[in-house]
């Protein structure tokens, strides 16, 4: 009984406040809960339109003009510290003009990263073994293999790499550094075996035919360059050069 | 006036009209962000509200006022920590405010209630008018301090507040069902002190 009167109130209350209904109608409505709804809701309707103290304006004034100070003071306290990149976008969002989404400036750091990245991507790919950016170069070269999938690219790739790594391998040899020619060998000797692997896949169409003269070529140009090599190395570098050499060879051997 | 603004990733659109909860989203996130324009519009609107609630619960013109402007003050130390889960701004500073005028009273810093015709004096009302206000609202003031504290303090939040029954259990910590018996037993003894009154 109780907890019906309740809802009951509740919703004659919400009704009056909706000015859907007044008294007199929300009573007629529920007969068995009169007079005692009756004198509830003409309470309720004298708080609702009893008179609302206001503040005067000047206190509301005061009140408003301190809450600006603090936003103000903020807002410069964060600008002052901020970065000048964020200073320059913190002002432009703060300035409520523009309505700029966060994630803008994610964007744009982002897309610094990216320039830097493309300067850092430019000098690696100068680099030789040992060199601090040498394997931002090796990282390079094998997400490009990563992202290569038709075997004819792959393997024009590979034939790229190897032509690469043979001139890295001059460069080596020049500067005495037996070991990482021999470490550069057996790479060049994977991407020699890995072209000629994949021309085989391909089959024969026009774009094979392409293919196999330009690994014919490189092969053949990597064979000269490895025999020089070979010549000046040293006896610990000799056995992986000899196995590049069989490697060209072959793949110059299977050119039409 | 359509109004739209990110919110993180999200864009909200909105009529711009106050109170409305996509419009809320918008003006806390501007809120946010220190915008100014924001900051006016929460007080001007909410302001005139709070420091009704607070005369009644405090008795006191003056420390209403300035209570009412410290509830905005302390608004927006917090608002970083502000996350719109459907619960209006209004019940959020309530809830500063009832908790600001329980520290007031916890400090044992009571005042009586100064009755006074310039606290509801209208512009536009007469000499008469204003009396008959000011007589209506040192009825209600009587009234209200004959009842309990949370009997007066869930009548502030909806009837001088404007909160829904969800929004006064919001400010007051209480379930929905417990706001609506507390009304029902608050208005009638309010109803009582009213009869009372009219007797003397």
């Amino acid at each position: 009984m109780k907890e019906n009167f309740e809802a009951v109130l509740d919703r004659c209350l919400a009704q009056i406040r909706r000015g859907e209904a007044d008294v007199e109608t929300c009573i007629a409505c529920y007969p068995q809960y009169s007079p005692w709804l009756q004198g509830i809701l003409e309470t309720a309707t004298f708080l609702e339109q009893a008179p609302i103290p206001e503040p005067r304006p000047e206190a509301m004034s005061r009140g408003r003009a301190l809450l600006l100070t603090e936003v103000e003071n903020k807002r410069s306290r964060m600008i002052a510290s901020a970065p000048p990149w964020r200073q320059w976008l913190g002002a432009i969002r703060l300035s409520g003009q523009f309505p700029v989404p966060r994630w803008v400036g994610t964007v744009v750091v982002v897309l610094g990263f990216l320039l830097l990245s493309n300067a850092t991507f430019a000098t690696a790919e100068k680099s030789l073994p040992g060199e601090p950016l040498y394997p931002v170069k090796q990282a390079r070269e094998y997400v490009r293999l990563a992202l290569t999938f038709s075997d004819v690219d792959r393997a024009n790739l590979r034939i790229t790499l190897a032509e690469r790594t043979v001139a890295e391998m001059a460069e080596m040899d020049r500067m005495g550094r037996s070991e990482e020619v021999t470490r550069l060998a057996s790479r060049l000797a994977q991407h020699l075996a890995e072209a000629g692997r994949l021309v085989e896949a391909v089959g024969k169409t026009d774009d094979v035919q392409a293919l196999r003269l330009r690994l014919e070529e490189s092969a053949m140009q990597e064979l000269v360059l490895l025999e020089e090599t070979l010549e000046t190395a040293p006896a610990e570098t000799k056995v992986a050069l000899v196995e590049v050499i069989r490697t060209s060879g072959k793949e110059y051997g299977q050119a039409p | 006036m359509w109004v739209e603004t990110y919110v993180g990733k999200q864009k909200i659109t909105s009529n711009g009209r106050a109170g409305e909860p996509a419009y809320e989203v918008i003006l806390i996130a501007r809120a946010k962000e220190l915008d100014s324009d924001a900051w006016t519009e929460i007080y001007q609107y909410h302001y005139p509200r709070l420091y009704a609630y607070l005369y009644h619960r405090l008795g006191h013109r003056q420390l209403a006022e300035d209570m009412a402007a410290n509830v905005f003050l302390q608004a927006f130390e917090r608002i970083g920590s502000f996350v719109y889960r459907g619960t209006p701004l209004s019940a959020w500073l309530f809830r500063i405010a009832r908790n600001m005028a329980a520290d007031h009273f916890r400090r044992g810093k009571t005042t009586p209630l100064p009755l006074n015709d310039r606290d509801v004096a209208c512009p536009e009302s007469t000499a008469e008018e204003a009396v008959e206000r000011a007589m209506t609202l040192e009825k209600l003031n009587l009234a209200l301090r004959g009842l309990t504290d949370r009997q007066r303090q869930v009548l502030l939040l909806k009837f001088v507040g404007g909160l829904s029954n969800a929004d006064v259990g919001t400010v007051m910590g209480k379930p929905e069902g417990a706001i609506k018996s507390l009304q029902h037993r608050a208005l009638a003894a309010l109803r009582r002190l009213l009869e009372v009154g009219k007797g003397r």
